[in-house]
């Protein structure tokens, strides 16, 4: 194993990177409507990506994460607060877990 | 608006997000210790990363005795995503904005802070950023301490059901605006549809997860951004 400080720095350095030189450059205000438009699509698309499939190998078990999944979908369409939908979906699913194990 | 109120409202949108993170952060602990990984590092590493997947990744490549360049393109392909939600974030956040708030503020960005700053009033202040930096990175870094000290004290069910915590903070960022617009309903379907196909079909399968999302985000969001360009004010 090479050092490993020196490789937790080299890891916070790229992330840091990545992170920080859009933000650190891009300080006008772009003004092409088609960058705008995919700028305001990125979130959506991007998490939408994350969260499926991830989801459903987050838990235990398949069906414990299909019905958490089902519990944070609904709320989340009711406009819920992001506390009561993680709140929610967890319960769901350590019920789940529990009464089919 | 006032920094402090600013700040105090950062903190506590992101208190959610931080009792998550407690719980993921505490798994990362876990796995790092599984893995040869000290406490103090793995702790380290949390500090100056506040990323999950990235990290996770990281003390995969160190416990085989990968090579820093390996552990830097690692980084690259997980972390790019990053990229993607941060040249979002530049448009968002306060255009008078001192460089150096710019700076501290990249170093927060995280899925659920971006999907917190993204649903805040525009302009994003740097203040409300620094708020929930303030929430995120202590509990982040706190959690892994536990994690890899503490080690498997929690119940499998437990852990199991704090798994899904994030997952369903990311969906309650963005599934809300989609209930009264139906091209975002749309397009946050089309792409979990795409996404779950990416996964399983043969070539896409086969691509880093990290580059998968960026590649897939990309197409997709290219696609809209054809397809349905906003009308002149980019308002959410």
């Amino acid at each position: 194993m090479h050092n490993i400080y020196l490789m937790i720095m080299v890891m916070a350095l790229v992330t840091y990177f990545i992170r920080a030189l859009p933000i650190l450059l891009l300080r006008r205000q772009i003004r092409n409507r088609f960058i705008n438009s995919f700028l305001y699509y990125v979130p959506y698309v991007t998490l939408s990506v994350m969260i499926f499939p991830d989801v459903l190998t987050s838990t235990g078990m398949l069906w414990s994460a299909l019905a958490g999944f089902g519990t944070m979908l609904v709320l989340s369409f009711m406009k819920k607060n992001m506390f009561l939908v993680a709140l929610a979906s967890c319960l769901v699913v350590f019920l789940t877990e529990t009464l089919v194990t | 608006m006032s920094r402090n109120s600013d700040v105090l409202r950062g903190m506590r949108d992101a208190v959610p997000v931080g009792l998550g993170y407690l719980a993921v952060s505490f798994a990362f602990g876990l796995a790092a210790a599984r893995m040869g990984i000290p406490a103090l590092s793995a702790t380290l590493m949390s500090l100056s990363n506040l990323t999950s997947a990235g990290q996770f990744a990281g003390v995969g490549v160190i416990s085989a005795g990968g090579g820093l360049a390996e552990l830097a393109l690692t980084q690259l392909v997980i972390n790019a995503r990053y990229f993607l939600m941060s040249c979002a974030l530049s448009q968002r956040i306060a255009p008078h904005a001192p460089l150096w708030q710019r700076a501290v503020v990249s170093f927060g960005v995280t899925d659920e802070v971006f999907a917190l700053s993204m649903a805040a009033p525009k302009p994003l202040s740097p203040h409300y950023s620094f708020g929930m930096m303030g929430v995120c990175i202590p509990s982040w870094t706190l959690g892994t301490a536990l994690g890899a000290t503490l080690g498997g004290v929690l119940p499998a069910p437990l852990m199991n059901a704090l798994g899904i915590a994030l997952y369903a903070m990311l969906t309650a960022a963005i599934v809300p605006p989609s209930r009264d617009n139906r091209l975002l309903r749309f397009i946050i379907v089309l792409s979990m549809a795409v996404s779950g196909a990416a996964a399983v079909l043969p070539v896409l399968s086969t691509i880093p997860k990290g580059l998968r999302i960026v590649l897939l985000t990309v197409v997709i969001t290219g696609w809209a951004a054809l397809r349905h360009p906003l009308e002149e004010a980019p308002d959410a």
